[in-house]
């Protein structure tokens, strides 16, 4: 799966965003090959979702390009960017409270891609299937409010997917999920890659971020520092360091003796 | 609410309320005009302020253009009574763009502050004009006949209600709930937040000012000072919570209970009048924060429980 092939269908150089003096994002070049799932990894802080709101137009950019299939969306009001197919979720999920779970996803599949050109039945038909998909279809006519924090995680999922996105970008949806929610929702995203969306994950469990990424990208203080398969990039020096501190990296490097 | 379950309620209202003028006091007549001019303002500011999330404080300056737009137009050029409607109501609708567009930048407070300072911005304007003939007050061609001023409000507000229903079914409508519920999201999910709050205030100002133009038709005379007044647009909201924010007859039950109660005390306690909107508002607030309707439902907690729940939850 994660052999290059083509041009990529989400691209990023130079992408830069500075809040203040800080650089949250610094000078990085990325990019997604159709059908991969790209894992982005990152210290708490490290510019991560601080680069899904500049992909997805949430907030301006300082500096950089991102295209998408070949076109230029920099500038880009979001709800255009949504439109195209670049669909995404919350880390801090965002429900709208006072519509039911149906009528959640309904949004997505009216202002989504092709939305315009469904009328609001065929558009709460489609939020059905999609409720379906991610195992929420029974709670269809329930108020959003009255989920619980995985099926508002769900719920998350279901209102990008109805958008038919290309491009799924995923904050940190297993957060606060235990074991066994993690594991359904690792094939939950592996079933949605097969249906032949390209998806960029970012999460803090390992275990499901090795597990379900074609290739894993770590950012660090707003720089790229690592980006390659899996395994490559967990025995990497600089991401080891980042995650466990210079010192844990130089006892590593020195052996046993040195690890007092 | 279902079509057929809508449809329904809405025959028996027709009906009812058409035939009542030949059975009541033209009092009664003037008074139930008055609760359906009431429940036109609620029902519109509902738009804006329930459905969208977004709380205008200024929503009776709609109210002012309409009904000085008809009455300039009546009592100047002698355009008939319904074709001035009409351009009021346009009137209103050009105004809620260009307003509309700086002004729905803003949220929550800054955008009732805002609102609420071209209301006032307005009024001064139009105290100031020739053509409005400024605080001296403007007069209209005079028509007295109280039934058919009933039947206009009433007209007015069954449209009201329709195109309400009618929208909150389409796609604006739950492109403006989504905005209410979280903008940012909104926008996320493809909906062109500022193009669909625009109209909604258009929509929103609509019939308010058709409202403020039978209104000054029905007065025969109008002057800045009331028809701008702030305690109109408070009334709008008032009656709307009471009944039951971004709910599609919330806001009537709230005009005609509020009215009601507010007739009766004016009547025969006057002094405990003066309290009577703040006594409301407060309980509103405390006990059924969503309102009459939604209590009715059976969706949330209301009452006694719910204070207590939310004193809890809030370690008040």
């Amino acid at each position: 799966m994660s052999e290059i092939n083509g041009k990529p269908i989400l691209e990023g150089q130079g992408v830069t965003k500075e809040f203040g003096g800080l650089q949250a994002v610094d000078n990085v070049d990325f990019y997604l090959q159709e059908g991969e799932i790209l894992g982005l990894i990152g210290p708490n802080g490290a510019g991560k979702t601080t680069l899904i709101n500049l992909i997805t137009g949430t907030i301006p950019i300082t500096r950089g390009e991102i295209s998408f299939k070949g076109r230029l969306i920099v500038g880009l009001p979001s709800y255009k960017i949504g439109r195209m197919g670049i669909s995404r979720t919350f880390q801090v999920v965002k429900p709208f409270r006072g519509m039911t779970v149906l009528e959640n996803a309904a949004v997505g599949a009216m202002f989504g891609r092709n939305g315009l050109k469904r009328s609001t039945q065929r558009a709460l038909g489609k939020a059905a299937e999609v409720l379906e998909f991610v195992g929420l279809s029974t709670k269809s006519d329930m108020l959003a409010d009255g989920l619980n924090v995985p099926e508002r995680k769900r719920l998350e999922l279901a209102k990008a997917l109805a958008m038919e996105p290309e491009v799924l970008l995923l904050d940190e949806v297993m957060a606060g999920l235990n074991p066994s929610e993690v594991d359904e929702a690792v094939g939950l995203i592996k079933r949605i890659r097969d249906s032949g969306v390209t998806i960029l994950v970012i999460e803090h469990v390992m275990r499901a971020i090795t597990g379900v990424s074609d290739r894993i990208f770590v950012l660090h203080h707003g720089q790229k520092i690592a980006d390659g398969p899996p395994e490559q990039v967990m025995n990497d020096e600089q991401v080891i360091q980042a995650y466990l501190g210079k010192r844990y990296g130089r006892a590593q490097r020195e052996g046993e003796d040195a690890g007092d | 609410m279902r079509p057929l379950t809508f449809l329904l309620i809405l025959i028996i209202l027709v009906v009812s309320f058409s035939l009542i003028p030949f059975g009541v006091s033209s009092y009664w007549v003037r008074f139930l005009s008055d609760i359906f001019m009431m429940a036109i303002l609620a029902s519109s500011w509902n738009v804006i302020g329930g459905y969208t999330g977004y709380p205008s404080f200024g929503n009776v300056v709609f109210f002012g253009i309409g009904a000085y737009t008809t009455g300039v137009l009546m009592g100047k050029f002698s355009i008939p009574f319904f074709p001035s409607l009409l351009i009021a109501a346009l009137f209103a609708v050009i105004f809620a763009v260009l307003i509309g567009l700086p002004v729905l930048r803003l949220k929550g407070h800054y955008f009732a502050i805002a609102t609420l300072g071209v209301a006032e911005a307005m009024r001064e304007v139009v105290a100031n004009l020739n053509i409005t003939e400024g605080n001296m007050g403007l007069t209209l061609p005079i028509y007295l006949n109280p039934n058919f001023f009933y039947y206009v409000m009433f007209g007015i507000l069954v449209l009201t209600l329709l195109l309400t229903y009618w929208v909150t079914r389409q796609r604006l409508g739950y492109g403006m709930v989504a905005i209410r519920e979280d903008e940012e999201a909104a926008a996320v999910a493809g909906v062109n937040t500022t193009q669909y709050k625009v109209i909604a205030f258009a929509l929103s100002g609509i019939f308010t000012a058709m409202a403020g133009g039978v209104h000054a038709y029905y007065m025969t005379y109008i002057e800045p000072g009331p028809v701008f007044n702030v305690m109109i647009t408070v009334e709008m909201i008032v009656m709307s919570i009471f009944g039951g924010v971004g709910t599609l007859l919330g806001p009537t039950v709230g005009a005609f209970i509020i009215e009601g109660l507010s007739e009766l005390f004016s009547t025969y306690f006057l002094i405990i009048h003066a309290l009577f909107f703040g006594a409301i508002v407060i309980l509103a607030v405390i006990f059924t924060p969503r309102g009459l309707l939604d209590m009715l439902s059976g969706r949330r907690r209301f009452g006694l429980g719910y204070f207590l729940e939310n004193i809890r939850q809030n370690r008040v």
